[in-house]
C-alpha cells in the first residue's frame, strides 16, 4: 500500500502522466465527435472500436514510457538503494512496484473512460456489455505494456538506453511483427495454420483487437472457414487469458534477471 | 355491402366457433363452414394448425390469437386466390429434412393473397411462396432459431417460381437465409429488415427484380445475387457485415445489375464481384469498410460513379487485372475520400488530374484469406510503402474524373463537446491557480 502511494504522489507531481492522460483525453473526444456521423442505433460499437484502435498507437507507447520511466528513477534517485538495504529483495522490490504502477495508471486512463462515456452516452446508443469488453480489452492492454515498460525500466542502465529501447519495442510490436506476418503469409495453409495461429495470437495487440471485435458483434465466429475455423483454435476471451498471464509472467520475471541498478558514478 | 354482409356473417360463424379460454380449436372446421369472402375474426387463444385454406376468405386475429401447428407440416396452407391472414401468431410448424416437402409457417401456392401483421416463430421455412403470383407478404415478423442451428432451419421467406410479389416491410431474423429467391421475376422488394442470418438475401436464377429501401445488417453476407441479371438495389442499408469471408453485396454470374444509393458501413466488403459484368454502380456510400468493393478479374465491364469512399481501410482493389471497366460516367467519376488529396484550380468540383491508386494487397488476398486479419494492422501501410519501393504494386483503378470531397460542417452535437470539454479544461486551470495562489 505504502508503494501504491508513493507512487500516486511521484506520478501526480510529475508532467508527464497527466500530459498523457491529456492526449488520451483529446483523441477521444477527437473520435467522438467523429463517431457522431455514425448512425446512431449502430454506431456505438464502431465508436468503441475505433476508440481502440486509436489507443493501440497511444497507450502502448504511453504506458511504456510512464513505468519505465519510473523504475528507472528510482535507480537514478538512489530510492531503489534505501528501499533494498531494508532487507527487501529486488524481486519484492520490483512486484510491489510494478503493482503500485499498475494500480495508479490504470484507475487514471478507466477512470476517464467511465467518466467520457458519460458525455458518449449523450450522444450514441449506449451498450453497456459493449463497453465493459472495451474496458477490459483497454486494460489488459494497458498491463500488458505497463509490464514491458518495467522490463524495460528493469534492465536499462542510463535514460537514452532506456529511450531507445522503448522506441524499439513499440515499433516492434506494432509495426515490424505484422510485417513478418505478412511476409510469411503466401506460406501459410491447413496444414500450419495452427502453428501460425499460435504465434499470431501471442501478440497482444492482434489477441485484444480479435477479441474486442468478436465481443462487440462485429465479427462473427459461426460460418468460418475451414482455414480460419483452423486460425481460430481457442475461444478469443482464452487467448486473452494467455497472453495477459503469459507477458505478465514473461516480463516480470525478464526483468528481475536481467535488472541492472543503474549507472555506475 | 358484400363486405359488410361477409364481415356480419363471419361475426355469426365466430359466436358460434367462440373458443373457451385455453382450449384448442377446429379452425379447419370454421373454414370448411365459411363461405366465399367471408371474413372470421379470431378471438385471442390457441388454434389448432396444419391447416387449409381452399377458398378466398379472409381470417383476422385479434392481437393474441395463436394458431399452432403439430410439427408434422404447414402450419398454414393457402392453395386458394384472395385470401387474406392477418394480425396472428403463427407456430410450431415441421422441421423435418427429410420430408418430400420443405415445411413452413404460412405456403402460398396461389395469387392475390395478403399475408399481414404475422409473427412467425417455430417453423423451418416462415413464409413459403411457390408458384403464387401478385401475392403481398406485409410487416410480417419472423423469428428463426438462432445461429447455432443455421443449417438445419428454413429461411425466413422462400420464393419458388413466384413472380410479382410484393415483400414489404417484414422483420427477419436468426433464420437460415432472410428472402431466398430461385426462379422468380418482377418481385418488389421493399423496407424490410433482416439480420442474423447466412445470408439476408439469397438470390438465384430469378431477373428483373428489385430491392429499395431495405436493412441488412449483423448477417454473414448480405446480398448474394447468382445468376441471375437485370436486378435493382437502391437505398438499401448493408451494416455491419464483417465476419470471415463476408460481404455487403455480392454478385456472382450476374448480369446487368444496378447498385444505386446504396449504404454500406462496417461490412469486410461493401461490394464482392466475381464471373459478373455490366454492373451499373452509382451514387453509393461505402464508410468505415475494410475494403470498399472487390472485384476478381473476372467481374468485368463494370461501371463506377459518383460513389463516395469514407475512411475506408481500402476503397477499391481488383484481385487479378480488371481494365474493362469504366471510372466515371457523363464525366463524373467518384469522391475517393481525403486519403487522396486532388486539386481542382478550375473550381468545377472534379479533379484536374486523373487519379490513380495502385496497391499490392491483391495479390496477398489472392495467396490467402488471413490477410483480412490484417487490414486494420498499422503495418499495412508500411507494407505498402515497401512494395511501392519494390515496383510491385498494381494500379487498382484510374478514374478520370475524381470528384472532390464534399465539405462537411461540424455538427451542432460536435461543437457542444468541444466547448463544453474546452470550457471545464479552463475551470479546472482557474481553479488550480486560485488554489495554489490561497
Amino acid at each position: 500500500m505504502m508503494y501504491l502511494w508513493k507512487e500516486w504522489k511521484e506520478q501526480s507531481r510529475a508532467k508527464g502522466m497527466w500530459l498523457s492522460l491529456s492526449m488520451v483525453v483529446l483523441s477521444s473526444i477527437f473520435i467522438l465527435i467523429e463517431s457522431l456521423s455514425l448512425p446512431r442505433a449502430q454506431g456505438f460499437q464502431v465508436f468503441l472500436l475505433s476508440l481502440y484502435d486509436m489507443n493501440v498507437f497511444i497507450l502502448p507507447l504511453l504506458s511504456l514510457y510512464i513505468c519505465s520511466f519510473a523504475v528507472m528513477q528510482e535507480k537514478e534517485q538512489k530510492t531503489l538503494l534505501i528501499l533494498l538495504t531494508k532487507k527487501e529483495s529486488y524481486r519484492k522490490f520490483l512486484y510491489k512496484k510494478a503493482f503500485a504502477i499498475q494500480g495508479v495508471t490504470a484507475a487514471l486512463f478507466i477512470g476517464w473512460y467511465f467518466i467520457f462515456m458519460l458525455f458518449a452516452k449523450v450522444f450514441l446508443k449506449f451498450d453497456g456489455a459493449a463497453f465493459l469488453a472495451f474496458l477490459l480489452t483497454s486494460l489488459v492492454l494497458l498491463v500488458i505494456f505497463n509490464q514491458i515498460g518495467v522490463f524495460l525500466g528493469s534492465v536499462c542502465k542510463t535514460r537514452m538506453q532506456l529511450i531507445g529501447a522503448n522506441i524499439f519495442a513499440w515499433f516492434l510490436l506494432l509495426f515490424m511483427i505484422d510485417l513478418a506476418f505478412l511476409y510469411v503469409l503466401p506460406s501459410i495453409s491447413q496444414s500450419n495454420v495452427r502453428l501460425f495461429s499460435t504465434f499470431y495470437f501471442l501478440d497482444p495487440l492482434h489477441t485484444l483487437h480479435f477479441y474486442l471485435e468478436t465481443s462487440l458483434g462485429l465479427f462473427p465466429l459461426d460460418h468460418l472457414s475451414r482455414l480460419m475455423e483452423k486460425m481460430v483454435w481457442l475461444k478469443p476471451s482464452y487467448f486473452v487469458g494467455m497472453d495477459l498471464i503469459l507477458w505478465i509472467v514473461v516480463a516480470m520475471e525478464l526483468g528481475i534477471w536481467f535488472h541492472s541498478k543503474g549507472e555506475r558514478s | 355491402m358484400k363486405r359488410l354482409l361477409g364481415l356480419l356473417l363471419g361475426t355469426a360463424l365466430v359466436s358460434l366457433w367462440c373458443p373457451s379460454a385455453g382450449a384448442q380449436e377446429q379452425l379447419q372446421d370454421m373454414i370448411r363452414q365459411a363461405k366465399e369472402n367471408d371474413v372470421l375474426i379470431l378471438p385471442n387463444g390457441v388454434f389448432q394448425g396444419n391447416i387449409v385454406i381452399d377458398k378466398p376468405i379472409t381470417i383476422k386475429g385479434s392481437g393474441q390469437t395463436v394458431i399452432e401447428g403439430d410439427g408434422t407440416g404447414n402450419v398454414i396452407s393457402i392453395t386458394a386466390p384472395h385470401v387474406t391472414l392477418e394480425n396472428l401468431a403463427v407456430k410450431h410448424g415441421g422441421l423435418s429434412m427429410s420430408s418430400q416437402e420443405e415445411f413452413s409457417g404460412v405456403k402460398v401456392t396461389a395469387s392475390h393473397t395478403l399475408i399481414k401483421d404475422l409473427h412467425v416463430s417455430d417453423v423451418y421455412h416462415g413464409v413459403y411462396l411457390k408458384n403464387a403470383d401478385n401475392n403481398e407478404v406485409n410487416h410480417v415478423t419472423i423469428e428463426g432459431m438462432g445461429d447455432k442451428i443455421v443449417a438445419s432451419q428454413g429461411n425466413g421467406i422462400q420464393i419458388i417460381h413466384a413472380n410479382n410479389n410484393k415483400i414489404v416491410g417484414n422483420i427477419i431474423a436468426h433464420t437460415r437465409d432472410g428472402i431466398a429467391f430461385d426462379y422468380s421475376e418482377g418481385n418488389i422488394t421493399q423496407k424490410n429488415e433482416i439480420s442474423k442470418t447466412r445470408y439476408g438475401l439469397h438470390y438465384m436464377y430469378s431477373d428483373r427484380n428489385t430491392f429499395d429501401q431495405n436493412i441488412f445488417h449483423n448477417n454473414n453476407g448480405g446480398a448474394a445475387i447468382m445468376t441471375s441479371k437485370d436486378i435493382v438495389l437502391s437505398g438499401n442499408q448493408f451494416l455491419f457485415h464483417d465476419g470471415s469471408q463476408a460481404f455487403g453485396i455480392l454478385l456472382k454470374s450476374a448480369q446487368s445489375v444496378k447498385i444505386e444509393n446504396n449504404y454500406f458501413f462496417e461490412n469486410l466488403r461493401g461490394i464482392y464481384a466475381d464471373d459478373s459484368v455490366e454492373s451499373h454502380v452509382a451514387g453509393n456510400e461505402f464508410v468505415h469498410n475494410r475494403i470498399g468493393i472487390e472485384l476478381w478479374s473476372s467481374a468485368t465491364y463494370q461501371t463506377f460513379s459518383q460513389n463516395t469512399f469514407t475512411k475506408n481501410t481500402i476503397p477499391f482493389i481488383t484481385v487479378g487485372v480488371g481494365e474493362t471497366n469504366r471510372w466515371s460516367e457523363d464525366g463524373k467519376g467518384n469522391e475517393w475520400g481525403n486519403e487522396f488529396p486532388l486539386l481542382d484550380l478550375d473550381q468545377d468540383g472534379v479533379g484536374d488530374t486523373p487519379l490513380e491508386f495502385k496497391s499490392s494487397i491483391p495479390k496477398l488476398i489472392q495467396n490467402n484469406e488471413l490477410i483480412y486479419l490484417f487490414l486494420t494492422s498499422p503495418a499495412i501501410s508500411i507494407y505498402e510503402k515497401i512494395q511501392q519501393f519494390l515496383g510491385q504494386q498494381d494500379v487498382m483503378f484510374t478514374d478520370p474524373f475524381p470528384l472532390m470531397e464534399k465539405q462537411k460542417p461540424i455538427s451542432n452535437s460536435g461543437w457542444y463537446i468541444s466547448v463544453l470539454i474546452i470550457g471545464m479544461g479552463i475551470g479546472w486551470f482557474i481553479l488550480r491557480r486560485r488554489k495554489r495562489r490561497a
